[in-house]
């Protein structure tokens, strides 16, 4: 320590400090980092997680808690891209597209169908586009256009909002929140992009989980049906652990293949959302 | 950390008078000339005084000669020590002096500490100074909450237990009672019979010439007269040091 | 305002029951902000007043660099630093990313500059009443520093909780760094974004409200000692 003032007093930088503090710190974070245990990172949709799902099955699934799971909820696009930088070692996403690229571009290994459930478009109890109950998806988004009636869009990349723009493109429309007043983008997740559909009593599409869970119904009801085209896939894709050797392959697989067992395909089936049945898998 | 100085500093030093010599002097702050070519010799151990009306460089020549100011032009010397060991050597009793935010006792073991004192000097050092200066009662009172009179006693107390050769004193009774001043007046008068030399500022004449046997007259900056303080009081040769004298 | 009646009931029946959920999150919450805070003090404070009491060249620019830096939005501290843990990135290799010492990291690296800018505000206005007299009873610059930052001891807590108070309250850089991961990387401020995204707002409301109760009697218990120590 006498030496170091004697540096200190001499260079009189401040620097020195500076530096040997970052260096305690940063061996510190290293010792913290070795203790790792088995960790699984699954990069997942905020409709998965905001629903609950994981909460319920990863305990099913890892019942003697021998492995850390974490499961990191953000936009479809932004789940792919975090497995992209090596960042998680598989994705739950639902967006076929999307999916197929990650794969061809050798960022995943195989695509994995896991499970389904709808897209539904909600809206205020006052129906102002006067939606009738049997319309097609695609009636109910040509009303709304021709309302201009309030719809909030995620905006965000994800999943949803890209099937979002997909109905839209299957009845011509391109959406633009600048020339259209009544189409509005958040960039937020879904139970957000919720919030503000029912603050502004417009109409919104959300997937059928989040949905079930979101706790701030009021003024809201579902207004679609069963089109195929709301049909909400979710895929499993274990990341390629070429470009980064670190990636939990084996748990990864491990739990893809868990989930398509029968233990798991009960497990997913089971889940209840205020006691209806979240996720769908075909025989 | 421990001082880095710890070579240097050697608490048994042996106090030998070293005669002070200035010579030509000038110091300049934010351009101000505030001592203009100052010389002056002092070869015998008295207490010397620096007097001159407001803004005359009364501070400003301490602190130059204490080493706080860098000067502008010309040279001061002690002897034959140097500059850094001179520094070790002086204690500064300055017009307002700063006490720390801690108790009487801790000011004064502060400086022990920062010349690595062991503990049991610091004790005695310590226990010494709090008798001399009579501020032993309040020993753990904090330091500001302490009168003028007290709180100059303490500053005294803390320059005292450095037992310094020079010791440098800048308006040290302004604004007290009579009896602190009378106190403060034995304490140097005590300091210098240890064999420390002492120079000090002050406007009240009555202690100048009391406590001191020579004296500088400034005047805007200037060395006007350096003489006997018997005969600055009864015959000064400057018409300046006449006036000054008279309007008091 | 009836929602509010409703928080506060929510926030005394969650602190009653001593939800076990909420006891995890709360405590991870205070280990990653009280770390921060720990080590950004350390690391500010001195910074601080090295650069107030010793000349460098460029010590201007740094000065205004760190000003500056006290505004950092958190959300793009928090990209900054997810790019650098990332595998991807420069320290990937610590695999780093979504652990609590990502988002220690994080957030000390927001308050740094809070800490550092007063720090080096204090000591420099307390250096100028104080340094001829240091100097004169024989201090060296590095004594002075270590006098300085004594003597400014209650300015230097008030700049602490000011640390404390901002790392608190963000919740953009923990959610990028940390990844609001159950049992693992939720802290408060994320469980109040996630509950309201879920469209609980009254539980999200009183989970606030529990966040500012816990600041308050940091606050306090500072508060008590200062007067302790006013009081020697």
């Amino acid at each position: 320590m006498l030496n170091l003032s004697r540096y200190i007093m001499k260079r009189k930088y401040a620097n020195a400090i500076k530096i040997i503090f970052l260096g305690a710190i940063f061996t510190t974070s290293f010792a913290l980092a070795e203790k790792k245990p088995n960790i699984l990172t699954i990069s997942s949709t905020t409709s998965t997680n905001d629903s609950g799902f994981y909460d319920y099955i990863v305990p099913i699934y890892n019942k003697d808690s021998a492995l850390q799971v974490k499961i990191i909820s953000v936009g479809t696009g932004q789940a792919l891209e975090i497995a992209k930088r090596g960042d998680a070692d598989m994705v739950i996403v639902h967006h076929k597209e999307s999916e197929v690229d990650f794969v061809k571009n050798s960022h995943g290994l195989k695509r994995h169908a896991l499970m389904y459930n709808k897209f539904v478009m909600v809206g205020p109890l006052s129906n102002p586009a006067n939606i009738k109950t049997n319309d097609s998806i695609f009636t109910i988004l040509k009303k709304i256009k021709k309302c201009e009636c309030n719809f909030i869009s995620r905006g965000d990349n994800s999943g949803t909002h890209k099937r979002e723009l997909e109905l839209w493109g299957r009845i011509d429309h391109t959406p633009d929140s600048k020339r259209n007043k009544w189409y509005k983008e958040t960039g937020l997740g879904m139970g957000q992009t919720l919030n503000i559909t029912t603050a502004l009593l417009g109409y919104t599409l959300s997937d059928s989980a989040t949905w079930l869970n979101f706790h701030n119904k009021a003024g809201l009801k579902v207004f679609s049906g069963n089109d195929e085209m709301l049909r909400n896939i979710y895929t499993a894709i274990a990341v390629n652990p070429e470009k980064y050797p670190h990636i939990n392959v084996e748990q990864a697989e491990a739990f893809i293949k868990w989930l398509h067992s029968e233990e798991g395909r009960n497990a997913i089936v089971s889940y209840r959302i205020q006691g209806t049945q979240a996720f769908y898998i075909d025989n | 950390m421990k001082n880095i100085n710890k070579k240097e500093n050697n608490t048994k030093h042996q106090k030998n008078f070293l005669p002070l010599s200035v010579n030509k002097v000038s110091l300049i702050i934010n351009e101000k000339k505030l001592l203009k070519e100052i010389s002056f010799n002092v070869k015998k151990n008295n207490i010397l005084s620096i007097v001159g009306p407001n803004g005359s460089g009364k501070t400003s020549l301490l602190k130059a000669l204490h080493g706080i100011y860098k000067l502008s032009s010309g040279s001061i010397s002690w002897g034959d020590c140097s500059i850094n060991e001179i520094k070790k050597m002086q204690a500064m009793i300055f017009q307002n002096p700063l006490l720390l935010k801690r108790s009487v006792k801790d000011n004064i073991t502060y400086v022990l500490k920062i010349r690595n004192n062991t503990k049991s000097e610091i004790l005695n050092k310590t226990n010494e100074a709090l008798n001399l200066c009579n501020i032993n009662e309040l020993q753990n009172q904090q330091a500001h909450t302490l009168s003028g009179g007290e709180k100059q006693k303490l500053a005294i107390a803390r320059a005292w237990v450095l037992d310094p050769n020079i010791l440098f004193l800048d308006e040290p009774t302004l604004n007290l009672d009579p009896p602190s001043v009378y106190e403060i007046e034995e304490l140097i008068i005590n300091m210098h019979a240890k064999n420390t030399f002492v120079i000090f500022s002050s406007h009240d004449l009555r202690q100048v010439r009391k406590l001191s046997k020579e004296i500088v007259f400034l005047y805007d900056g200037k060395l006007i007269e350096k003489t006997k303080s018997k005969k600055f009081f009864e015959s000064a040769e400057s018409d300046l040091a006449k006036s000054f004298l008279q309007t008091r | 305002m009836s929602f509010l009646s409703d928080a506060i009931v929510s926030a005394v029946y969650l602190i009653a029951n001593l939800d076990r959920d909420l006891i995890e999150i709360i405590s991870l919450s205070l280990t990653i902000t009280l770390s921060a805070t720990l080590f950004a003090s350390v690391i500010g404070i001195i910074l601080g007043s090295a650069v107030a009491l010793y000349n460098f060249p460029g010590r201007n620019v740094f000065t205004l660099l760190i000003n500056t830096f006290m505004g950092f939005p958190p959300v793009v501290l928090g990209l900054f630093v997810y790019l650098l843990l990332s595998r991807s990135g420069p320290l990937g290799m610590l695999g780093l990313l979504y652990t609590p010492t990502a988002m220690i990291i994080a957030q000390t690296l927001l308050i740094l500059p809070i800490i550092i800018a007063l720090t080096r505000q204090t000591i420099f206005e307390v250096n100028k009443e104080y340094n001829e007299q240091l100097r004169s009873l024989g201090a060296e610059k590095f004594q002075i520093m270590k006098t300085l930052i004594w003597e400014s001891r209650l300015t230097v807590m008030t700049i602490i909780l000011a640390g404390y108070g901002r790392a608190n309250a963000e919740v953009g850089a923990v959610m990028i760094v940390g990844g609001n991961i159950n049992h693992a990387t939720r802290v408060m401020t994320t469980t109040i974004a996630h509950e309201t995204s879920k469209g609980n707002l009254i539980l999200a409301l009183s989970l606030g409200i529990i966040l500012i109760l816990i600041a308050f009697f940091i606050n306090f218990a500072m508060q008590k000692i200062e007067s302790i120590s006013e009081q020697r």
